[in-house]
């Protein structure tokens, strides 16, 4: 095990124990939210209100030090309030194109599906390639970055879905879930005199996290394993009740963030298990099921949980 | 492959043995269901063997369809099918249950699938218990134990895949109203169909000779559909110059639509054993339990029936009782003999309003005063070069009327008008005359060397007591059977190959039960037997048969690894100690975790490392 690595995975380590002691009993999250982090991927939070959606994510944002801006989606909110706009500069009489909150490191989109679908699409193009099109100038994104959306189950009052092509585009879609009794207990104890994130302290530079990125893709994934992670999303495409299965993206982000993971627990190789944990987070929202088999009561994650139990893994 | 309800299957075939009484059967095949499970190994199968029972069991099945339809029993053949699907579908079960697989490639049940290379593939297993469930039905017992059973195991199904969106007690309570609802439809049904079948058998008994009341089709509208199934088949020493009648039953009472026979009892018939110059043969293909013998005028004798069963009545009609399933006789008989059985009164009997309503024509053909040999001629003459043959009924009319607009107006008809206005004319001469239903034999097939006789072939004719004894008038014209087979369909030598050859095969067969000194061994057993032996043998020396314990790691191991990696030891020490198998979607670390030996985790973690940390590391480029 190499000092590269030594290094990178105590990049990660350093993030797990800072976001630990601010989101209590949320572990799993974690874990996955810096995994989706130090493969490159974005990540959408879905849950409902109160949970710690936005908390976790500003969390993450201050333990880095690095460019943290923070979008509220509103239904009246535009794509250049996100991405930039040219204004006239009186002096010079020229126009001036004036960055929007899109260029920096992390991104917090809050509640992403309170905005209408045309200024979600905004992001498309900057979560995919990392670069901007404006005006016939392509404004390149500094790397890292990482967009960390928010949003309520589609349910709820005054939301409009996320297209599938923007669904596709995040890498993992994570819930945290309520605590158990005794946690939420210690956490409104907490939080009695002042808020845990005024005394988080950022733990990790830019170099670090381009470093930890850089090394997370060297994790070795042999070819079994890629042709593994090929049938497990191959298979969801013929999955009875799914009308749209997980695209080659899919795969890709799968094999990614399998690395990830396998860099977290100290392995510089992918084990099936790694793949086996970030599967259901990282297909399920890219999956569409007929109506017949959602009003069956089918969910994706019942999906991709029965094509795991019966893709043979390579022993 | 897990099912969600390994139960299933095992309560499916108990519940089909037992409604069905294949209690026997569905043994055998559970016992092979349970080795199944306790056997290690499995056979290697490709989606050719797949296929090749698909079509084995295909063949089971036509096999089995022809069987059914070409022997006779009290049930159904359709019911008997039914019963026996189970059995004949078992190698699917097999194929899948001993295969490594562990499914079933759809294309091995759909030709289509094969052709277009679809590589769907099924666990039969629940489909198999359903079909069990349905053969169930063949069984047919009179409580509501199949019902009930049917809707529980429906209930337990559907059960688990519920909505999630409803409470449970709601989801049942419309699942009893579904089975309520059910029940009370099909009891609809039963009673209707109660009724509809009373209804059926008065309409068709109309059809069936009757020994003592024919009704027929005068005065009826639209036109005669008549059957060509055949129903008889006779093979006779010497070539029938003309049309042979051969006669069912005679009636001597008119009224209206029917002929009687009165005071005409079946007593104990006597079997003349004479011998006469013609000699032929007489085979019924629908067997019934009491058979009319069709007999040719002048039988001098007849052989075949034993004496018991035979009953006569004063008109000519013989009857079979307690017919066996082959029913064949023969007849010796010489057209040339008098009858001398002297008439009745009722040979003679005319109503007044039959007799008035004729009285014209008898004036006209100046019928009272000639001699009776003359009468008769004349009578025919009358119909041969006034009438002609049609199976048009007309508008319909009452009965009396349509004799009369028969005679006066139409001028067509089917044979009955001619049989009874033949009949009615002959009284209304004084002679005395009965009308007769019978046979008419004339259709040949050079194949079997038999003449072939249709149920449209059914006639009518007139016997007349002329000059001391009776004599056989057949006034139709003799065009009436060309203008009958006209209605055969352009598939009826289909259906006439077939019926020969389950004819052949019923009376083989039945000859073969009259000598059982044979060998008690089953004719299709000596089929089955080298069959089997041969497939099993085939199976068993396959090369293709590997232990199951392989099957677990089978998909693409490691090429360069050595199956001698401590891991593998240890799995096949894990094996051997009675746990449980890997599944095949689960991940070494995750069986043991689910064995609860997590003594052993290091081992695996070593062994991934010696398994997937083998890649080319990259170097890292910042």
């Amino acid at each position: 095990m190499n000092e590269d690595f030594q290094r990178a995975r105590g990049t990660l380590q350093n993030l797990a124990s800072n976001l630990g002691q601010i989101m209590k009993g949320q572990e799993l999250a974690i874990r996955h939210l810096l995994v989706a982090f130090a493969s490159g991927g974005h990540v959408l939070l879905e849950d409902v209100p109160g949970t710690g959606k936005t908390t976790l994510a500003k969390a993450l944002a201050l333990s880095c030090r690095a460019d943290f801006q923070r979008v509220q989606f509103t239904p009246d909110l535009l794509p250049s309030d996100i991405l930039g706009v040219s204004v006239l500069e009186p002096g010079s009489r020229e126009f001036r194109f004036v960055p929007g909150p899109i260029f920096c490191h992390i991104l917090l989109a809050d509640e992403i599906n309170r905005a209408s679908p045309r200024t979600q699409s905004a992001l498309l193009e900057a979560m995919a390639e990392s670069q901007v099109s404006i005006e016939r100038l392509h404004h390149v994104l500094e790397s890292p970055f990482f967009v960390v959306a928010t949003q309520n189950p589609v349910e709820f009052h005054g939301t409009y879905p996320l297209p599938e092509a923007e669904l596709d585009r995040f890498a993992l879609r994570l819930s945290l879930g309520y605590v158990s009794e005794e946690l939420e207990v210690s956490i409104i104890s907490a939080q009695q005199l002042a808020h845990p994130l005024q005394n988080l302290q950022a733990c990790v530079g830019l170099d670090d996290i381009r470093h930890m990125q850089a090394v997370v893709q060297t994790v070795s994934v042999p070819e079994d394993l890629k042709r593994y992670i090929v049938s497990i999303v191959r298979a969801t495409r013929e999955a009875e009740g799914v009308r749209l299965g997980a695209s080659p993206r899919a795969a890709l982000t799968l094999m990614k963030c399998a690395q990830g993971l396998a860099l977290l627990d100290g392995f510089d190789f992918v084990t099936p298990d790694a793949i086996q944990e970030i599967a259901i987070p990282a297909i399920v929202h890219r999956l569409s099921l007929d109506h017949q088999a959602r009003f069956g009561g089918l969910r994706p994650e019942s999906v991709v949980e029965t094509i795991l139990a019966k893709t043979p893994v390579p022993v | 492959m897990e099912l969600k309800h390994p139960l299933l299957l095992p309560l499916g075939l108990v519940f089909w043995g037992w409604q069905s009484d294949m209690l026997l059967a569905a043994a055998v095949i559970l016992a092979l269901v349970a080795l199944s499970l306790r056997t290690p190994w499995r056979w290697e199968m490709g989606i050719a063997e797949f296929h090749r029972i698909g079509d084995l069991t295909t063949v089971l099945l036509g096999f089995a369809v022809v069987y059914c339809y070409s022997t006779d029993s009290d049930t159904q053949p359709v019911y008997q099918i039914l019963c026996w699907l189970p059995v004949l579908s078992c190698p699917l079960l097999f194929g899948q249950l001993y295969s490594m697989g562990q499914l079933l490639p759809l294309s091995a049940l759909f030709y289509s699938m094969r052709r277009y290379g679809h590589s769907a593939s099924v666990d039969i297993r629940l489909p198999y218990a359903f079909l069990c469930v349905l053969a169930a039905g063949s069984g047919n017992p009179d409580d509501q134990s199949y019902y009930l059973g049917t809707a529980a195991f429906i209930l337990w199904v559907l059960w688990s895949n519920r909505p999630k969106r409803q409470a449970g007690w709601v989801w049942l309570l419309c699942f009893a109203l579904a089975i309520g609802l059910g029940y009370g439809i099909q009891s609809v049904f039963i009673s209707t169909q109660a009724v509809m079948e009373e209804w059926a058998v008065d309409w068709f008994s109309a059809w069936e000779p009757d020994p003592f009341k024919a009704r027929m089709a005068i005065g009826d509208r639209g036109s005669l559909k008549l059957s060509s199934r055949v129903i008889l088949k006779v093979s006779a020493n010497m070539p029938l110059g003309r049309p042979l009648l051969l006669k069912e039953a005679a009636y001597d009472r008119y009224a209206g639509q029917y002929w009687t026979a009165g005071n005409a009892l079946f007593q104990p018939y006597p079997q003349p054993h004479e011998s006469g110059p013609y000699q032929m043969t007489v085979l019924h293909l629908l067997a019934r339990q009491s058979v009319l013998l069709a007999l040719p005028a002048g039988l001098r004798g007849l052989a075949g029936p034993p004496d018991n069963n035979l009953l006569g009545n004063r008109l000519g009609a013989v009857k079979w009782v307690e017919a066996p399933p082959v029913v064949r006789y023969q007849i010796a008989y010489d057209p040339n003999a008098k009858d001398g059985q002297a008439p009745t009164p009722n040979d003679a009997q005319l109503s007044p309003a039959t007799r008035d309503m004729l009285a014209p024509l008898v004036q006209e053909l100046n019928l009272r005063t000639l001699p009776p040999g003359q009468a008769v001629e004349t009578i025919a003459d009358l119909f041969a070069t006034r009438f002609a043959y049609s199976l048009d009924l007309g508008k319909g009319h009452r009965v009396g009327d349509a004799l009369e607009d028969f005679l006066y107006r139409r001028h067509t008809g089917h044979c009955e008008y001619f049989a009874t206005a033949t009949t009615l004319l002959l009284r209304a001469a004084a002679i005395p005359a009965r009308y007769v239903v019978g046979y008419s034999v004339q259709e040949y097939d050079p194949v079997e060397k038999a003449y072939r006789v249709r149920k449209r072939h059914a006639h009518a004719w007139t016997e007349a007591y002329v000059d001391g004894a009776w004599r056989t008038v057949d006034n139709t014209p003799s065009r009436w059977a060309e203008e009958e087979a006209k209605s055969d369909p352009w598939w009826q030598a289909v259906a006439d190959a077939w019926s020969g050859w389950a004819s052949a095969f019923k009376v083989w067969r039945w000859e073969r039960a009259q000598h059982p000194k044979q060998g008690g061994f089953p004719w299709w057993g000596w089929l089955a037997l080298p069959l089997s032996v041969w497939l099993a043998w085939r199976l068993y020396r396959s090369r293709q048969r590997v232990p199951s314990t392989r099957l677990i790691n089978s998909p693409s191991r490691r090429p360069d690894s050595s199956t001698e990696d401590e891991y593998y030891r240890l799995e096949q020490r894990l094996l051997a100690s009675g746990h449980p198998p890997r599944k095949p979607g689960e991940t070494p670390l995750r069986w043991l975790r689910r064995l609860g030996l997590t003594a052993y985790e290091n081992e695996v973690l070593a062994f991934y490392r010696r398994r997937y940390g083998y890649a080319i590391k990259n170097q890292v480029t910042l």
